[in-house]
């Protein structure tokens, strides 16, 4: 008889890396299928081209730096997904490839790749296209039909990811099974909610599919986001008032981007701030 | 059906001693005092005392006694005990208790379910020496107020104690979290401002079998998973794990590890010969183990989610990695209780309670 002698705790949670990413992956498709069913090809294309680029560039910048080929963790899949859907239909197709090297090689890999990311990569693809070619980056003008199911299918959406709200319905699932934290989505959407019923802000205009999708899916991402409880709620709150403040100047959409960008540049200084203190109650003895 | 099985007599038990009171060769009856606060579980021949495995790792001073027939000492037991003598008999008895002046006293009697029952079978089982042995600790200590913490899902044990009760005494449901048993955050959970003696219901019974019936702590009730059949066992303290396991049919197949106490926070054993000690409330078989690979931290939190102690593991554990260990002084890594809840709930299987460990080790030899 040989028996292991290992450390506790000796029974582990069932999950892992892969789990998380590739959960969030799946829970991404309906809408990434809405916005082909709504824009067809290009669609696809677009979404196609950013997962097979992320991809690419990670197995390459990964056996020239001679690291371990880590593609199967979902990361990059989900890093290149999360851009295409951050898109105007119209894009040509080298814009999502550009975008997603940048996001990869700079955003991800050079600030030390998984876990070490400073700024969302797929906010930083998405920063770098809009300065270096905004005019490529601005949605064609869509006949605006009128729609019939709002927030289920809109046909008026000028991104991929505006085509459904309602198709990221899955980020519940992510909550439920806590692959995600509900603090920062709930105070990001709150605080929004809040300000828009004050501000008369219409609903139609900052309800959409870019605000799901930064509240659970780009604020939530872990790495860039606070550790501490209370952090994530701050995290969450300065999104959401950063944009308040860009919509009311510019356009919601960019203003969902770079609040979460922006906060990134916070979440440091948050951690710090709101460190755990001292028990009272266990130092008593 | 009964909750608890009592095993027959086993060939032999180890003992651990520190300063022995026999020698090699002399004979031994129950409940004899061999050692200072250690008496024989069995009657028979001390056939060796020598350094045998212990179940916390090291190899400690044991005796080994050889089993033969059935005799016990004359117990005795005493009759209306004031406070000081009930702390000397206790201290006698062998039972680790410390007996501070407190407000409360709190029973615990969650288990880490479900790979853990004892508690609970000890409560269903043991209701009226349970209470008993609470009043005459709370005598003891002075306390005015006893508190008996039972999990929310064993209804049955909480019904039986609320019945058995006696005025001054209180159950109360706790939420059953691995972490629970863990004596800060139970006073915690219970009570923040007041002196509290924390302890558990064996122990309770223990004290009852002490002081009325003059039994020492010989033995105690340890959950057996993953073998044959899953029994709360009545173990005379000393016997071999080997044994017990027999007892409840022996293992499935091939064992891969065996673990003494719960799956959180329990030693995984290198031999199946180590005896059952005090304190022992279950042992773990596992068949299929499986090494994860560690990857590296993606800051999830999950582990600062499931924090007790309000801490931020991943932190700990990543300075712990980079030998920043003014870092995790800073971030209290002092006040972790290691009760494993991060490294279960770590996406990247980070054994963060060793990294952690390896912090508080650092740290200690710099003072």
């Amino acid at each position: 008889m040989k028996l292991v002698v290992s450390a506790p705790p000796h029974i582990r949670e069932d999950i892992s890396v892969e789990k998380i990413m590739w959960s969030a992956v799946i829970a991404l498709l309906p809408v990434a299928i809405v916005a082909v069913y709504v824009f067809g090809l290009p669609a696809l294309y677009i979404v196609l081209m950013s997962v097979f680029t992320a991809v690419l560039t990670e197995t390459i910048v990964q056996k020239t730096s001679n690291k371990r080929i880590t593609i199967r963790d979902g990361s990059a899949v989900l890093i290149g997904l999360l851009l295409a859907l951050l898109l105007p239909p119209n894009v040509p197709l080298w814009i999502p490839i550009v975008g997603v090297i940048i996001a990869i090689v700079f955003a991800k890999h050079a600030f030390g790749g998984l876990g070490h990311t400073m700024f969302n990569p797929s906010l930083i693809g998405f920063a770098f296209l809009m300065m270096a070619w905004p005019t490529l980056m601005i949605p064609a003008p869509i006949p605006r039909f009128s729609t019939t199911l709002p927030y289920v299918l809109e046909y008026g959406a000028s991104r991929l990811v505006e085509t459904s709200p309602l198709a990221m319905i899955g980020a519940l699932y992510l909550l439920y099974k806590k692959y995600i934290d509900w603090r920062i989505p709930l105070s990001f959407i709150a605080i929004v909610a809040l300000s828009a019923l004050l501000l008369r802000i219409d609903a139609s205009s900052i309800f959409t599919g870019g605000l799901i999708l930064g509240a659970f899916f780009l604020a939530t991402d872990h790495s860039t986001t606070p550790v501490t409880k209370n952090g994530r709620f701050i995290f969450g709150a300065g999104c959401a008032t950063l944009i308040i403040i860009y919509g009311h100047f510019g356009n919601y959409f960019e203003g969902i981007c770079y609040s979460i960008l922006l906060m990134n540049c916070f979440t440091p200084l948050i951690d710090r701030y709101t460190k755990p203190g001292e028990r009272s109650w266990l130092r008593r003895s | 059906m009964k909750q608890i099985t009592t095993m027959k007599m086993p060939e032999k038990v180890v003992i651990p001693v520190s300063e022995p009171l026999v020698d090699v060769g002399e004979m031994v009856k129950v409940g004899q005092k061999i050692g200072e606060g250690e008496h024989s579980s069995v009657s028979g021949e001390v056939v060796a005392i020598s350094k045998l495995p212990h179940p916390f790792g090291k190899s400690v001073l044991s005796a080994v006694i050889k089993t033969s027939g059935d005799v016990s000492v004359e117990f005795q037991p005493k009759k209306n005990p004031s406070p000081d003598e009930i702390k000397q008999i206790i201290k006698e008895a062998g039972i680790p208790a410390e007996l501070s002046p407190s407000d409360i006293v709190i029973l615990n009697g969650t288990d880490e379910k479900p790979y853990v029952t004892a508690n609970h079978a000890l409560m269903l089982e043991y209701p009226d020496e349970i209470i008993k042995g609470l009043k005459i600790l709370m005598k003891a200590t002075g306390a005015s107020r006893g508190i008996i913490g039972i999990g929310v899902s064993d209804s049955d044990a909480m019904e039986i104690m609320n019945a058995t009760r006696e005025g001054g005494i209180e159950t109360i449901p706790l939420k059953t979290t691995y972490t629970q048993g863990m004596e800060d955050l139970l006073k915690h959970a219970i009570i923040r401002d007041a002196e509290a003696m924390v302890s558990t219901v064996g122990m309770a019974k223990a004290v009852y079998d002490a002081v009325f019936m003059g039994k020492p702590l010989i033995e105690t009730v340890v959950t057996v998973t993953g073998a044959r059949e899953t029994q709360n066992v009545l173990a005379r303290i000393g016997t071999p794990l080997r044994s017990i396991i027999e007892h409840c049919g022996g293992y499935k197949g091939e064992p891969k590890k065996i673990i003494v106490n719960g799956p959180m926070t329990g030693v995984a054993q290198p031999t199946d010969e180590v005896p059952v000690i005090k304190g022992t409330y279950g042992i773990l078989i596992q068949y299929d183990v499986q090494m994860e690979e560690t990857q590296p931290c993606i800051d999830c939190a999950r582990c600062v989610d499931v924090c007790p102690m309000n801490l931020l593991p991943n932190v700990l554990a990543t300075s712990a990695d980079n030998a920043r260990f003014d870092i995790c002084a800073t971030y209290r890594v002092v006040d972790c209780v290691e009760c494993g809840a991060c490294a279960y709930a770590c996406p990247s299987k980070i054994p963060i309670v060793q990294l952690i460990k390896y912090a508080k080790a650092e740290l200690e030899g710099e003072e």
